[in-house]
C-alpha cells in the first residue's frame, strides 16, 4: 500500500485564519427598528432586479427564477464542566444563501448530482457584511450571483450531456410561482436594531456554571457537561416573483449531560434538553439542579440494573421515547427528497439515498388506522405545552401551513419543497434553510386510552404471548449524543438507524418495575408502525434539532435546489402520545466494554473527603 | 561570516530561576493529577514509564473587514489538552510505527480543558484522559512487540524517546493588550481603499489577530515549564482575475510581538495603496511560459526556496523510515551549498531586519529548551533538527520538537536563517544574472520579488520536489529592463536546485508564515538575503477556465471608473 503522501507547506497570512471560534461584533451602524425598508432589503431586491434584467453570458440561457435569503444570527453561549467553563462563546454572523435556476421550470439546472470530480464554485457559503453597508452589500451580492449563474450555467450543460445517454421521468424541476397564491409579502417584523446580544455572561455563570457545579455533588457521575445558548435569528427574503419578507425568531437551549461506567465496564450516559423562545423560559438555576440530581439518579439506577439480553413482545414508548421512534423511525421517511439525476454511476447509489421509497407509498396504510399525524408550522402551543418548531414561511417564500401526511393510517402526502415529486401533490412548504425539515409534527390517536388502560393493554398483550413481564421504553438516545466513548452499538437490520434505549424498565402485572441498564432495537423497521395496537389519551411534546437522513451537504443543497448553503440551527417539536406495539424485539448492544477506570475520580478521591 | 542586513536580538535564556518560584494553579493541578496517575498506573503490570501533560491556552482576539465593511470580530478563550503516555521503554514504547501504519502523524486529539483554573475541574479531564491513554498505549504496545518480532531490523536503530534534562521555568502569562472596537475601525479603514480602486478588485480582505498563547508542561522526568507569549498579525489580501481566468493574488502579512510594532495606519494604507497598483498591473502582465535558466530569488523569496527545499529535509524524523526521502541522511559532512553559505534554526532570535520572528519560543512542545542549530555551515551539511525522537548519530533533542494543539511533536523548523559571507549588492547581482543569462544563451533571467508560499513533497512514492508559488515575477532582459509578468510557479528537486545556488547579495529579508506539516501548522520565520540560482525551472499555474464577473460592480464609484 502505499504510504499517505506526505507534503508540507508554507503559507503567507494564515495566522489565526482557521481557529474555529465564535465572532462578536461590537459596531452596528444601524438603529432600524424593523424589517421595512431596511438597507439589507433595499440592497437585495436592487441587485436581484439587475440581475434578472441584465445577466447573461453571450446567448445563453438567463436566469428565470432568483431569491437570495440572508440569515443573520446573533448568540451567546457556554459549556461547562465539574463547576468551571469549558469555553464562553459570542457570535454574530449573516450568511447568504442564494437560489438560482435558469431553464425553465420543466427543466432547469437543478436535481442534478454532478460527478464528485467536478470542481464546483457554487457549493459554498458566502458571509456578508454585518454592518448596514448598502455598497458593500450589493458587492458581495454581486459576486455570489455572477459564480451561482455560470455555476448554473455549466450544470445545465452538464444535465443535458447526462440525459443524452439517461432518461428521465417527465416531471418539472421546479414549481414555478407556488401555485396561484400571491407571492409572499411580510414586512411587518419587528427587529430590535442593533441586534442585541440576547444573554448576559452573568446568567451563562448563574445557570449553566451552576449546574455543572452540581455534579460535585454527584460521585456516582464520572463525566458531565452543561451548556446554554441563546440567539437572536433574523432572515431576510426576497425573490424574483416577488416574494419578500423579513422573520425574527429568538431561541434558547440549555442542555445537561452525564455518563458514567457500571463495575464491568457498561457505559451508561444520558442528557436533558430544554428550549424555548427566550433564555427566561428556561429551567431556573434551582430547577436545573434539581433536574441534574434526577438525572444522575436515574443513572445510578441503570448502574444497578442487569443487563437485557434478549426480549420479544410488546414495548410502549412513553414520553421522549415515543418523540424518538417518530422522529428515527419515521420522520426520515415523511421528507420528500427527490432522487436526482446523477452524472456518473458512482454517484447514483447517493443519488438514490436521496429519493424516499414512501413516495410510491402515497395512498397506502404507514400506521395504525388509529393515528394521524400532521406537521403544523402555524401552531404555537397545543395541550401539551409549547411548540417550537413553527415559522410563517418556508426558505422558498411559500406561506407555512399545515399539512395532514398521514390520516387514519393512510399516507397522504410528503413534506415538500418546490421540486415536484412524482405522484406527490402540492409541493413546496416545507424547505427549512436548504432541507426538507418538519416543523411540529402533531401525531394524534382515534379512542386512546387512560394510563391504567394502557398498561392492561400491554400485559395483556404480554400474557398472550405467555410473557411474565412487558417493556416500556421511556429514553431513547438521539443518536449523535455521546459523551463518552461508546463502543456498544445496536443493529437494526437494515431498518432505520435507531438509537440506544437510555431508559426502560421491566413491568409486572402488579406494577413492580425493574430498570433495564441498556438495549437496542433490533431489527425496528418502519412497517413496525402499522403495528401500534394503542396509544394514550394525552400527548407530550419533545424538542429536537432535526437533520435529514441523507448524508445532507453542501453538495446535496447545491444539487437538489441550486443552492449555496444549507440552514442551521432547525428544531422540530413533535408531540405524540404514548405508543403500545404490538411486538418488537430488544437485545443487548453489541460491540466491546471498555474496561472501568483504573483510578478513581480525582475530585471524589480526595477533595470529597 | 558576518550577519548581513540587521542585528538580532536573542531570547534571555536565563533568569528562569527566579521565575521557577512562581505560582502556577494549572502547572500545581497537572502535576498533582500527573504523580496520582503515576502512582496508580504504577501498580498495573505493564506501567507508563513516561507521562507529560500539555495545555495549551489560546486568548485569540480578531477583527475582519472586506472592502472597507466589517464581516466579523472575536474575543475568545480556548485550553486543549495534549497527553503524551507511553509504556515500554526510551528504546521500544509504544510509539513505534507498525508496518505501514501512518497513524504515526494522526492526530492525538486535542480535549477541551476548562479555561478557569479550578484544580478539580482541571483535574477530572486529566484523569479521563489519562485513563484513555493508557489503555489505547497497552492495545498499541502489544502490537508493537508483536510486530518487532516477526520484522527484519530497521534501518534506523535509534530508540522511540531520547533521555533530556528536566526543564523548570514558570514565564509571566502573556495578555492581548489591544481594544477590539480599534481593530474593528482599522481593518475597515484598511481595506476601504481597495472598494474605490478599479472595479476590477474582485476581492479585498484584512484581517487583524491576536493570539496570546499559554502553554503548561508537566513530565515525569521533572519538567514544569510554564511559556507565555503574545504575537499580533496584521494580514491584507486581495485578487484580480485576469481576462483568460487566472485568479492573480496579492498578500502582505505583518507581525509582531508587541502592538507597537505593528506598522502604523499611514504605512498600511501606503502598502495597500502599492498592492492596488501590483494588482491592476499583474492584470494586465503577460503570461510566461515555462521556462528553465537563471534567476534571482529575492530575500522573502529565497527564505521560502530554503525553507522547502532544505528546511523540510533536515527535519530529523524525516531520516527515520525507509518510505521517507531522506535527502540529506547520508550526506553530513558534505558541501551542499557554495563555500560561504550557512543555514542556522535559532528559535532564540526574536527579532531581525526590523522584524520580529514568529518562529522564537523558549520551550518547545516537548518541553526542551530551545537553541540553536547550525545545519550547513560554510556550505556543509552539519547536522539535523530533532525534537526526542532520535535518529542514529542524532540521539538528543534540539529543542526543535513542535506542534499544533491536538498533534504529536515532531521535528519541525523555527526560524531559519540564511548567512553568506561576502555579499553582493543587488546591481552586482543582477550583473551576475545578466552574465548567466549570456553564457547560457537565454533571451531573458528571472526576477522572483514576492511570494505566497510553497509546498514540498519529502516522501519516496512521489517525486521529492518543491513547488514556490511567487506574487511579483520580473522577466530581466539583456539590457537590464525588468518587466512583471504572471503565471508561473517556480519547481525542482532539492539537490539539484541547491548545486546552482551561486550566490548572494546583502539585503536579507524576513518571511513569517505558518507551516503547515504532519504535526499541525506552527509558526515559523525564514529570514535570507537574495539568491542567484543559474539554473531553475517554472511551471505553468494553475488557473481557472472562469471570466471575470459579467456585469460591472454595482457599486456606483466604481462603475464610473471602469
Amino acid at each position: 500500500m502505499m504510504p499517505w503522501p506526505l507534503l508540507v507547506a508554507l503559507v503567507l497570512a494564515a495566522f489565526g485564519s482557521a481557529a474555529a471560534g465564535s465572532d462578536t461584533a461590537s459596531s452596528e451602524s444601524s438603529a432600524e427598528a424593523s424589517g421595512g425598508e431596511s438597507v439589507l432589503l433595499r440592497a437585495m431586491r436592487d441587485e436581484l432586479a439587475r440581475s434578472m434584467a441584465s445577466l447573461q453570458l453571450e446567448d445563453l440561457e438567463r436566469p428565470y427564477f432568483l431569491a437570495y435569503r440572508v440569515d443573520e444570527y446573533r448568540g451567546t453561549g457556554a459549556r461547562a464542566s465539574f463547576g468551571a467553563f469549558l469555553d464562553r462563546s459570542d457570535f454574530h454572523s449573516r450568511g447568504l444563501t442564494l437560489e438560482l435556476r435558469i431553464g425553465s421550470p420543466a427543466f432547469d439546472n437543478t436535481n442534478y448530482l454532478p460527478s464528485r470530480t467536478w470542481s464546483s464554485p457554487q457549493t459554498r457559503s458566502y458571509s456578508l457584511p454585518l454592518a448596514d453597508d448598502y455598497d458593500e452589500l450589493r458587492r458581495s451580492l454581486w459576486l455570489a450571483t455572477d459564480r451561482a449563474y455560470k455555476h448554473a450555467l455549466e450544470t445545465i450543460a452538464r444535465k443535458r450531456g447526462t440525459l443524452q445517454s439517461q432518461t428521465r421521468e417527465a416531471v418539472p424541476d421546479f414549481e414555478p410561482s407556488a401555485g396561484e397564491r400571491e407571492p409572499y409579502v411580510d414586512l411587518s417584523t419587528t427587529v430590535p436594531r442593533p441586534l442585541p446580544r440576547p444573554l448576559g455572561r452573568e446568567a451563562l455563570r448563574d445557570v449553566v456554571l451552576a449546574g455543572s457545579a452540581a455534579f460535585r455533588d454527584l460521585p456516582a457521575i464520572a463525566h458531565s457537561q452543561v451548556s446554554g445558548y441563546a440567539r437572536h435569528a433574523v432572515t431576510t427574503y426576497v425573490n424574483s416573483e416577488g416574494a419578500e419578507y423579513v422573520t425574527y425568531q429568538p431561541s434558547a437551549t440549555l442542555d445537561a449531560a452525564a455518563a458514567t461506567q457500571a463495575a464491568d465496564g457498561t457505559v451508561v450516559q444520558d442528557s436533558e434538553r430544554w428550549h424555548g423562545r427566550r433564555w427566561a423560559e428556561l429551567p431556573s438555576k434551582a430547577e436545573l439542579v434539581a433536574r441534574i440530581r434526577a438525572l444522575a439518579q436515574r443513572l445510578e439506577e441503570r448502574l444497578g440494573a442487569s443487563p437485557m439480553d434478549r426480549y420479544n413482545g410488546p414495548v410502549l414508548f412513553e414520553g421522549q421515547a415515543a418523540a424518538e421512534i417518530i422522529a428515527q423511525g419515521l420522520v426520515p421517511r415523511l421528507l420528500g427528497h427527490r432522487e436526482p439525476v446523477a452524472e456518473q454511476k458512482g454517484g447514483s447509489a447517493f443519488a438514490a439515498s436521496l429519493g424516499n421509497p414512501f413516495a410510491d407509498r402515497i395512498g397506502s396504510r404507514v400506521m395504525a388506522r388509529a393515528l394521524s399525524v400532521v406537521d403544523d408550522p402555524t401552531a404555537t402551543a397545543n395541550a401539551a405545552g409549547p411548540l417550537y418548531g413553527g415559522f410563517a414561511v418556508d426558505g422558498q417564500g411559500v406561506a407555512a401551513a399545515p399539512k395532514a401526511l398521514v390520516q387514519a393510517g393512510m399516507l397522504k402526502t410528503l413534506l415538500t419543497s418546490r421540486n415536484p415529486l412524482p405522484g406527490v401533490a402540492g409541493s413546496g412548504g416545507n424547505l427549512r434553510g436548504a432541507q426538507v425539515l418538519p416543523s411540529n409534527l402533531l401525531v394524534s390517536a382515534r379512542r386512546g386510552l387512560e394510563p391504567e388502560a394502557l398498561r392492561e393493554e400491554l400485559h395483556l398483550l404480554a400474557s398472550e404471548r405467555g410473557n411474565e413481564y412487558a417493556v416500556i421504553v421511556r429514553r431513547l438516545a438521539e443518536g449523535a449524543f455521546q459523551l463518552m466513548p461508546d463502543r456498544s452499538r445496536g443493529r437494526s437490520g437494515g431498518g432505520p438507524a435507531i438509537g440506544l434505549v437510555l431508559e426502560a424498565a421491566k413491568v409486572w402485572p402488579d406494577g413492580r418495575e425493574e430498570p433495564i441498564r441498556k438495549a437496542h432495537l433490533a431489527g425496528f423497521s418502519v412497517a413496525a408502525f402499522r403495528d401500534i395496537v394503542a396509544a394514550s389519551t394525552t400527548a407530550s411534546n419533545h424538542t429536537r434539532a432535526i437533520l435529514s437522513p441523507n448524508a445532507y451537504s453542501l453538495r446535496t443543497a447545491s444539487a437538489l435546489y441550486g443552492t449555496s448553503a444549507v440552514g442551521t440551527g432547525s428544531v422540530t417539536t413533535i408531540s405524540t402520545p404514548a405508543l403500545l406495539f404490538e411486538e418488537l424485539t430488544l437485545r443487548k448492544p453489541a460491540g466491546n466494554v471498555p474496561r472501568p477506570p483504573i483510578a478513581p475520580h480525582p475530585y471524589f478521591a480526595e477533595a470529597a473527603d | 561570516m558576518r550577519w548581513l542586513g540587521a542585528g538580532c536580538v536573542a531570547v534571555a535564556l536565563a533568569g528562569s530561576a527566579g521565575a521557577a518560584a512562581e505560582r502556577s494553579a494549572v502547572l500545581d493541578a497537572m502535576e498533582a493529577e500527573l504523580a496520582r496517575s503515576l502512582e496508580v498506573l504504577g501498580t498495573e503490570e505493564v506501567p507508563p514509564y513516561f507521562l507529560s501533560y500539555e495545555v495549551i491556552g489560546h486568548h485569540h482576539m480578531s477583527a475582519t473587514a472586506v472592502f472597507g465593511a466589517l464581516r466579523s470580530s472575536r474575543d475568545f478563550r480556548h485550553r486543549s489538552l495534549d497527553v503524551d503516555l507511553r509504556v515500554g521503554d526510551y528504546a521500544l514504547d509504544n510509539t513505534r510505527r507498525v508496518g505501514n501504519d501512518n497513524n504515526r502523524w494522526r492526530r492525538s486529539g486535542a480535549r477541551a480543558i476548562p479555561v478557569d483554573d479550578d484544580p478539580y475541574a482541571i483535574r477530572s479531564v486529566l484523569w479521563r484522559e489519562t485513563d484513555r491513554y493508557y489503555k489505547e498505549a497497552l492495545e498499541q504496545y502489544a502490537k508493537v512487540t508483536t510486530d518487532v518480532e516477526v520484522k527484519v531490523a530497521p534501518e534506523d536503530a535509534a530508540g522511540d524517546l531520547s533521555r533530556e534534562a528536566p526543564q523548570r521555568a514558570v514565564d509571566p502569562i502573556q495578555e492581548v493588550a489591544a481594544s477590539l472596537a480599534d481593530w474593528e475601525a482599522k481593518v475597515q479603514r484598511y481595506t476601504a481603499p481597495f472598494a474605490s480602486a478599479s472595479g476590477t478588485i474582485y476581492g479585498a480582505r484584512a484581517n487583524l489577530n491576536a493570539i496570546a498563547e499559554t502553554r503548561w508542561l508537566v513530565s515525569s522526568e521533572g519538567t514544569r515549564v510554564r511559556t507565555g507569549e503574545v504575537r499580533y498579525h496584521l494580514s491584507i489580501g486581495a485578487h484580480t482575475v485576469a481576462e483568460d481566468g487566472m485568479r492573480l493574488p496579492r498578500d502582505e502579512i505583518f507581525s509582531s510581538t508587541t502592538l507597537e510594532g505593528l506598522p502604523s495606519d499611514e504605512a498600511v494604507l501606503a502598502t495597500v495603496d502599492r498592492m492596488i497598483a501590483d494588482l491592476e498591473a499583474l492584470r494586465n502582465a503577460p503570461v510566461v511560459e515555462p521556462y528553465a535558466g537563471p534567476a534571482i530569488l529575492e530575500g522573502r523569496a529565497a527564505g521560502v526556496f530554503f525553507h522547502e527545499v532544505l528546511g523540510h529535509r533536515v527535519e530529523g524524523h524525516r531520516q527515520k523510515y525507509s518510505d521517507d526521502g531522506q535527502t540529506f541522511k547520508k550526506k553530513v559532512g558534505e558541501r551542499i551549498l557554495p563555500a560561504g553559505f550557512s543555514v542556522h534554526f535559532d528559535p532564540t532570535v526574536e527579532r531581525m531586519a526590523a522584524t520580529d520572528l514568529a518562529g522564537a519560543y523558549r520551550y518547545d512542545n516537548e518541553g526542551v529548551a530551545a537553541r540553536r542549530v547550525t545545519v550547513v555551515e560554510d556550505g556543509v551539511l552539519r547536522g539535523f533538527l530533532m525534537s526526542r525522537s532520535p535518529i542514529d548519530g542524532f540521539l538528543q533533542s534540539n529543542g526543535h520538537g513542535r506542534k499544533d494543539a491536538g498533534f504529536r511533536p515532531v521535528a519541525r523548523q523555527s526560524n531559519l536563517i540564511v548567512q553568506v559571507a561576502n555579499g553582493h549588492s543587488r546591481d552586482e547581482l543582477k550583473a551576475m544574472l545578466l552574465d548567466a543569462v549570456r553564457e547560457q544563451g537565454k533571451p531573458f533571467g528571472l526576477k522572483f520579488v514576492d511570494i505566497q508560499g510553497g509546498v514540498t513533497q519529502t516522501g519516496r512514492w512521489l517525486p521529492n520536489a518543491f513547488n514556490v508559488q511567487p506574487v511579483m515575477v520580473y522577466r530581466v532582459h539583456l539590457d537590464g529592463r525588468e518587466e512583471l509578468v504572471r503565471g508561473v510557479d517556480l519547481i525542482g528537486t532539492p539537490l539539484t536546485t541547491l548545486s546552482h545556488v551561486v550566490a548572494a547579495d546583502d539585503q536579507v529579508a524576513v518571511f513569517n508564515g505558518i507551516c503547515g506539516a504532519e504535526s499541525g501548522g506552527v509558526p515559523v520565520s525564514a529570514v535570507a538575503p537574495g539568491i542567484l540560482v543559474t539554473q531553475v525551472e517554472v511551471q505553468k499555474k494553475p488557473k481557472s477556465q472562469q471570466r471575470p464577473p459579467l456585469l460591472p460592480s454595482p457599486v456606483a464609484a466604481e462603475a464610473q471608473s471602469s
